[in-house]
């Protein structure tokens, strides 16, 4: 299944990047699709999606777990769920490391493993991979925008 | 599920019209019925256009050549009009799956299911073929290249329906060609390449080119780059490597069973190359 | 022998005119009344604990009739050697498609939809895909018991605390010391990856249980009598209580026969009330795990100046998957030929069967035996370049001849080896040059062993019309052996081949066969038809005696009649044996089991590990597009020694289709995993060939080397077909184009790669 793996540099100290990406409102904004974000606990959330691919509408719900936390540099979370129709599951394993590069500058790498199961999984998986980066691009594209276009940090 | 069967293209619009998301179009269903039975796409209403007469048809104006939406594939590939003065159209439709594919699929159902590995998408776009689709508020025309948006998309828009092709009549010393490459005859193409070349009165230099790649990339991609390689000059080595190399640039074909990325670029060189050799002969 | 009058002739099938009419009947078309539709829960995870499972709310949706996990069932486990899978989950998976649950509701989108509801916790545990590193003793085990494990065949050994549930060895001679007499050694790695069986029928089951606890399965599967005893085993239901009806069933290559499947439709039956029937999706087919068996084989050779074989040494690697399945039987039948068909003074092998957390592999058409032979026969091309030697002497220098006494210590009989290798080169002209530019031609031998022991029983029924009728347990799965039976039966009583009727696949009628498989049908059941006519001609003939007042040794029985031998005047026809002989039951009885000799457990020794051997010599002729690695099959020529054929047309089916099946498997079948999870579990995306892949002339060869206890001579063939198809294939790749393929299958891009690196 696929594995995506992204690295890229923002403008901003490794905190206040932290930090954003720990607002799950913000972040959610700067998912594709990202229809709601709710709390469960300090290391549990849900969120619902959809995305479209050609003749295919998801809207998966995925339960997001924290399980691994060493701020402002690390993160690890799975996320688990079924898309609306109940016939497919998502399982994710996410991985997101924070570089400092300079006072103004960090690395941020992600990696995620993504597994379908059920229905979807019909449709090609090389597909769906080209799918997942697409996405990627977008949600790094935004997220840059957003942290580079605030104020320059507080640093 | 519904299920209706509409005799006329205004009939069928406006039930689209009503239905909006939930409608969707079905020709011969080949592609349509895999997705319905694997519940990629759950409709609430099938609308079948194949009582549609109207839109089966193969006409030649003096300027173009016209097909209708509903024609199938096994139809043009043995009308004789199409044999005789588009070749290359006929030959592409025989390279569509099996007999029983042709036999049931439509050209419309072909260009409007978007598959990238379309084997009729790359030579209509490179011979410049342009699409007609309607409403029921009435109709518009899209360049065929421009018609194809991402995978499994096009700029079709819920309430319409493809309803014609259209095939300008090529200028004198052009030729057509398109090369697939599949695992098994009667696969999905792996590599589509389409070429067109037209020369000049001498037959020396190529004063007009289209190269067209399918199923290496979300959409049909042409590539201008290539083009541009050969317009304007000799085709020779020199500029069918060129040609072959932009191709293999512009490509983005993904790994899976029928190969990796790395074997697939390489392979939309050599099929670019037979293309545009084989329009050069057609050509001269 | 007497002049043969329907064995050796070319008769349309029995099953022809069915067949072709649509009529016949598979699983899918048995309709009970009130039937259920069964539906099957899969693993998402390659390897995990089993927390918890909440099947309420798939209880709770309407038209849902019973739901079952392995809290339902018996503890209980099945397998062809070691017991070690049990038909629902218990406390962990150990593979993508596992089966976790299953439920039975009015109709299929029922079942399916409350598959989707029923909720699973996993927690994962670490992961196995590489067997070489499942080997590796710190590996974490897949199966915590594998020693405690029941076993069923004496000859699989597991080694403690690792994933290795067999390991089999052959000794013979001092290959060390041979290795370092010998003038050149070479050493080379292959590998064969998992396939899919391809068969187009998919796998269904429908169970009923009586009022009285009976129960009915009618089931498309290649052993029924080990469906029956693993039924028993894992539902509680006394076998006699089991009954198991195969109608025809629509091919099968090894892979027929899902247990586990047939085992939840019968406690979903139990648990509804009524009969489910369980049909697979094409999906479903990849994931129960029947695929062949991924198979690495190393080869070491130390061949003299001349090209004689010194020594060769084998090591061969199996990955099972998650569970044994067939797969140790493999190991040790695969080891007993796995130095080719070569008369070699040293040879060791080792071959293992390894668990991993991929899905399943098992039998497919050659048991192991293409795998190896696939490298052999590359390998014998590598050796014979290496010493500038033709391809046809090595190989003629080198090979089993009658008399010649094996790898295992066996005097073989019945050897056409030779013949083959004469015949097929010669009718491939193999030796005039291919077609410019880049044609090549290869060839290829390989011989196939059928397994002993293992009994095969049938009886024969003489009717009152002058019928016959044939009751046996071979399962006619598409390679007509319904047909050559008949023939059999049709000879021995001296009537047209339309005479004989062959009774359905159903165990409260037909007799014990161990299984539909290793080719063993022709010579094992045939015997057994062929004692149940004598001992029913006898019992014609001692009616006919009375009737007639003559001595039974004098009577001939004939075209439905009997005669006292020399005054066919005096005749009676079948009728008057029952109208004036107080209506008898003429039923004769036929039992023949092969015996073989013990193997010993260290050198894999026996002076008779199997039943016979099929011989084979294959020539392809290819031509390569240079510039994508493309390959176009020209031509096949395939000389098969069967012993004697039944019904050649048959022998031809077997051939022509073995080439055209091999010739797929060579060129583009895959089986493509990630992670243990089937990428391409459907006919799109895995490919085989299809009609217009096959070659463009195959030419069949029948030869036989009559074999001194197979029925009229016979041997087999089904299996033999695929053993030297694809290295054939490599082989004329490497003299088209001086590429060598070291991996199947040969892609073009795989083609391509080693092209521009050449
Ligand atoms: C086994 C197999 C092999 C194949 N091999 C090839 C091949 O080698 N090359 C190749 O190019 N294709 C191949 N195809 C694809 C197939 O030929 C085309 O997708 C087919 O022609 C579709 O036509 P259809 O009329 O059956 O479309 P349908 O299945 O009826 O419809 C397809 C899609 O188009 C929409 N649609 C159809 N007509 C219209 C219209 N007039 N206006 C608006 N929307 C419309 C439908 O809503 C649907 O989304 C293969 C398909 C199969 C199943």
């Amino acid at each position: 299944m696929p594995v995506i793996e992204e690295s890229f540099t923002v403008k901003a100290p490794v905190q206040r990047v932290w930090d954003f990406l720990m607002d799950l409102q913000a972040m959610g904004s700067c998912v594709p699709g990202c229809e709601a974000v709710n709390t469960i606990d300090e290391d549990t959330f849900e969120v619902t999606l959809k995305a479209k691919l050609g003749f295919i509408t998801a809207k998966p719900t995925l339960r997001i777990t924290v399980y691994e936390k060493k701020p402002p540099y690390h993160l690890k979370s799975s996320a688990r769920g079924k898309d609306s129709d109940r016939a497919s599951t998502f399982d994710l394993k996410n991985s997101l490391d924070l570089k400092s590069l300079s006072e103004g500058e960090t690395e941020v790498g992600f990696r995620s493993e993504i597994n379908i199961v059920g229905k979807l999984a019909k449709f090609g998986f090389a597909i769906f991979k080209e799918k997942f980066k697409q996405q990627n691009k977008e949600f790094t594209a935004r997220l840059k925008s957003r942290l580079e276009n605030g104020s320059t940090g507080s640093a | 599920m519904e299920y209706a069967r509409p005799a006329t293209v205004e009939e069928a619009c406006s039930l689209l019209a009503l239905h909006g998301e939930g409608a969707r179009v079905i020709a011969g269903g080949v592609a349509l019925s895999i997705l319905l039975k694997q519940r990629l796409v759950e409709p609430d209403i099938l609308v079948d256009i194949e009582g549609i007469h109207s839109l089966r048809y193969i006409s030649d104006d003096a300027n173009e050549l016209r097909i209708g939406a509903l024609c199938k594939h096994r139809e043009f590939e043995k009308n004789p009009l199409v044999r005789d003065k588009f070749p290359w159209l006929s030959r592409a439709a025989e390279r569509i799956g099996c007999v029983q594919v042709r036999n049931a699929g439509t050209v419309g159902g072909s260009l409007c299911h978007a598959d990238p590995a379309s084997d009729l998408a790359p030579p209509l776009i490179a011979a410049g073929a342009e699409a007609t689709l309607r409403n029921s508020q009435g109709e518009r025309k899209v360049l065929l290249e421009n018609f194809f948006i991402d995978y499994y998309q096009t700029s079709l828009s819920e309430d319409e329906i493809l309803t014609e092709i259209r095939l300008p009549r090529l200028s004198a010393r052009t030729g057509v060609s398109y090369e697939k490459y599949a695992m098994r005859e009667g696969d999905m193409a792996t590599i589509g390449a389409a070429a067109l070349v037209t020369l000049d009165d001498d037959k020396q230099r190529c004063i007009e080119a289209g190269i067209v790649l399918g199923a290496v990339g979300p959409t049909p991609i042409r590539v201008k780059e290539a083009e541009e390689a050969l317009r304007g000059r000799a085709v020779n080595e020199s500029s069918l490597r060129k040609a072959a190399a932009a191709a293999m640039e512009a490509s983005s074909p993904l790994s899976d069973s029928s190969g990796s990325e790395q074997y697939k670029r390489e392979m939309v060189g050599v099929m670019t190359r037979r293309a545009v050799s084989r329009a050069l002969q057609a050509a001269s | 022998m007497t002049e043969l009058k329907v064995v050796g002739e070319k008769l349309p099938r029995v099953d022809a005119r069915e067949k072709v009419m649509g009529k016949a009947v598979y699983v899918d078309d048995v309709q009970l009344p009130g039937v259920l539709r069964g539906k099957i829960l899969h693993s998402p995870y390659p390897h995990a604990g089993i927390a918890w499972i909440d099947t309420s709310p798939a209880e709770r949706l309407p038209g849902v009739r019973a739901v079952i996990t392995a809290k339902d069932v018996p503890d209980a486990r099945h397998g062809a050697c070691y017991l070690d899978q049990p038909m629902l989950a218990r406390e962990k998976v150990r593979y993508v498609g596992d089966y976790v649950a299953a439920v039975a509701a009015d109709d299929e989108e029922t079942a399916l939809e409350a598959c989707n509801l029923i909720e699973v916790e996993y927690e994962e545990l670490p992961t196995l895909f590489d067997p070489v590193e499942a080997m590796a003793s710190e590996a974490p085990l897949i199966h915590e018991h594998l020693a405690e494990y029941g076993l069923l065949q004496p000859l699989a050994r597991c080694v403690e605390n690792s994933n290795i549930h067999n390991h089999f060895q052959l000794r013979k001679g001092d290959v060390e010391k041979a290795l370092g007499e010998a003038d050149i050694v070479v050493e080379n790695r292959f590998s064969a990856p998992m396939i899919q069986n391809g068969y187009l029928e998919p796998f269904g089951v429908v169970a009923d249980i009586d009022g009285q606890g009976n129960l009915t399965c009618w089931v498309s599967t290649q052993g029924i009598r080990w469906m029956q005893r693993s039924l028993q085993d894992l539902t509680g239901i006394d076998r006699n209580k089991i009954r198991i009806i195969v109608p025809y069933v629509g091919g099968g290559f090894g892979g027929k026969g899902d247990i586990s499947a047939a085992a939840i439709c019968t406690v979903l039956a139990m648990k509804a009330g009524r009969p489910v029937k369980i049909v697979f999706t094409r999906e479903e087919i990849f994931l129960s795990g029947n695929n062949r068996v991924p198979v690495i084989t190393h080869l070491k050779d130390g061949v003299k100046k001349d090209g004689s074989l010194l020594a060769r040494e084998v090591k061969v690697i199996m990955d099972s998957g998650a569970y044994s399945g067939m797969t140790s039987m493999i190991v040790t039948n695969a080891g007993f030929g796995g130095s080719g068909p070569y008369d070699i003074p040293n040879v060791k092998i080792d071959s293992y069967g390894v668990y991993t957390n991929n899905v399943p592999g098992s039998a497919f058409r050659g048991f192991g035996t293409p795998e190896i032979e696939w490298a052999i026969e590359s390998q014998m091309d590598i050796i014979a370049e290496k010493l500038g030697m033709d391809r046809i002497a090595i190989r003629l220098k080198n090979i089993y001849r009658n008399g010649a006494i094996s790898a295992t210590g066996e005097k073989l009989q019945s050897v056409g080896l030779e013949e083959t290798i004469m015949k097929a080169t010669q009718a491939a002209e193999f030796n005039q040059p291919p077609l410019p530019p880049a044609g090549g031609k290869g060839m290829a031998s390989a011989h196939k062993y059928s397994m002993a022991p293992g009994a095969a029983c049938a009886y024969v029924e003489v009717k009152i019309d002058g019928s016959l009728e044939l009751r046996q347990a071979v399962v006619e799965l598409g390679q007509g052996s319904n047909t050559v039976l008949a023939q059999m039966v049709a000879e021995e009583f001296k009537v047209p081949l339309e005479k004989i009727t062959v009774a359905l696949n159903d165990t409260a009628t037909t007799p014990f066969d161990l299984m539909t498989g290793s080719s063993r049908a022709t010579y094992n059941m045939g015997n057994a038809v062929r004692l149940a006519c004598e001992d029913a001609r006898r019992q014609v003939r001692e009616r006919g005696a009375e009737i007639l007042e003559a001595d039974p040794d004098d009577l001939i029985v004939e075209n439905g009649m009997v005669y006292v031998k020399g005054v066919p005047e005096k005749s009676i026809p079948f009728r008057k044996l029952f109208v004036h002989g107080g209506y008898p039951l003429l039923i004769g009885s036929g039992i023949f089991n092969q015996k073989s000799k013990t193997v010993d457990l260290e050198t894999g020794q026996s002076e008779r590990p199997c039943a016979f051997w099929m011989y084979s010599t294959q020539c392809a002729e290819v031509e390569v597009d240079e510039e994508t690695g493309q390959v176009r099959v020209v031509g096949f020529t395939a000389a098969h020694d069967v012993g004697k054929a039944i019904n050649p047309d048959l022998v031809v089916g077997q051939i022509v289709g073995g080439v055209v099946q091999g010739q797929g498997i060579a060129l583009m079948e895959k089986v493509e995993m990630e992670n243990g999870r089937i990428l391409n579990s459907n006919f799109l995306d895995y490919k085989m060939g299809t009609v217009h892949e096959t070659p463009g002339h195959i030419i069949p060869i029948i030869v036989e080397e009559a074999h001194q206890e197979g029925p009229y001579g016979a041997k087999g063939i089904g299996e033999g077909v695929l053993a030297p198809t694809a290295a054939a294939l490599s082989n004329a790749i490497y003299d088209a184009v001086g590429v060598r393929i070291h991996d199947l299958p040969l892609t073009p891009e795989k083609i391509y790669f080693a092209l521009k690196k050449r």
